[in-house]
């Protein structure tokens, strides 16, 4: 199953990304990696305002992985080495038609799978004015979730994005299945 | 009581509350990855300041850019201040500073502005 998930990341990564990031996620990393997409897109003359979009979506992006790294499959961190035991990947493709596709991928268990599929189809039906409603409502709700998420990084991406999410959940084995989550920004 | 000054660093804002001239301060970016433990101070420093506030309290938030979890933050910060003013302690006034072509930092103080009952000033800034 290495195989599989390492090459998903390969295959995703292919063409030129503009940053990617496979193993652990830490706070250092995303650090670097922010840093590094929004020299690169600067450079490249894009406007301040897709850098803007493109920079705000991948701090959401980054940090639903660090706050929400569930331990791989015990198999997987052996066959891959992983010598601290986490998993997850990110990669940033800017494609033919000026679109970025930020690309992220973590293992969940088979009850996550379902919440975060609800979720994503949930948010894919909403229109940007509906979405604006949600961000509102859940930013004044008061809670904070265990990992201190507010539980606004996925409407803020679908706000940010203006696109519907694309995401696939790979069978890994009984109990976790891989999580690719895809945004776009046009 | 004490004012708090804290350096900008690439993941959390330049942070200045005075509280002998009532100007409360935030700039920069709000990235953490732990927004709590950032703001907590902050919060509890607005707990105190409500015993000693008078006379007008000028807020100024120019961010570049904040993450969501910063973003729940930020309105503990605001309803804070909202009770101050409900207390009649001070005259709260809002100034959200936004760069002029981003919209969507506009839209945000906007969204804050529809949930509390304190006077906003939207401050476009020329880039």
């Amino acid at each position: 199953m290495k195989a599989s998930i390492h090459g998903l990341f390969e295959k995703l990564k292919a063409g030129k990304p503009i940053a990617s990031h496979e193993g652990d996620i830490t706070s250092e990393i995303i650090e670097e990696f922010l840093t590094k997409v929004e020299n690169s897109l600067s450079d490249a003359g894009e406007s301040p305002k897709k850098i803007r979009k493109v920079y705000n979506i991948l701090v959401e992006a980054l940090q639903n992985l660090y706050h929400h790294q569930a331990v791989p499959p015990a198999a997987f961190i052996k066959e891959m080495g992983l010598a601290n035991g986490a998993y997850s990947f990110c990669t940033i493709i800017k494609g033919d038609n000026g679109t970025y596709k930020v690309t992220t991928g973590n293992f969940v268990t088979e009850a996550t799978a379902k919440s975060l599929k609800e979720r994503i189809e949930q948010l894919n039906s909403l229109s940007q004015e509906e979405l604006k409603s949600l961000y509102k409502i859940v930013l004044d709700n008061d809670e904070f979730s265990e990992k201190g998420g507010g539980g606004l990084g996925f409407i803020e991406m679908a706000r940010k994005s203006g696109n519907k999410f694309g995401y696939e959940f790979a069978p890994y084995d009984e109990k976790y299945k891989f999580f690719v989550l895809e945004i776009f920004v046009s | 009581m004490d004012s708090i000054n804290i350096e900008g660093t690439p993941k959390t804002p330049t942070i200045s509350f005075d509280a002998n001239t009532g100007v409360i301060e935030i700039k920069g970016r709000s990235i953490p990855e732990n927004s709590i433990e950032f703001y907590k101070p902050l919060v509890d420093w607005l707990d105190k300041f409500a015993d000693v506030a008078q006379g007008t309290v000028n807020v100024n938030i120019q961010l570049e850019y904040f993450n969501t979890s910063s973003s729940k933050c930020i309105l503990d910060v605001f309803k804070k201040l909202e009770n101050l003013q409900n207390k009649n302690r001070a005259e709260v006034v809002i100034n959200w500073y936004y760069e002029e072509d981003d919209e969507d930092m506009l839209e945000a103080g906007e969204d804050y502005q529809s949930i509390l009952k304190i006077p906003f000033n939207m401050v476009e800034m020329a880039e």
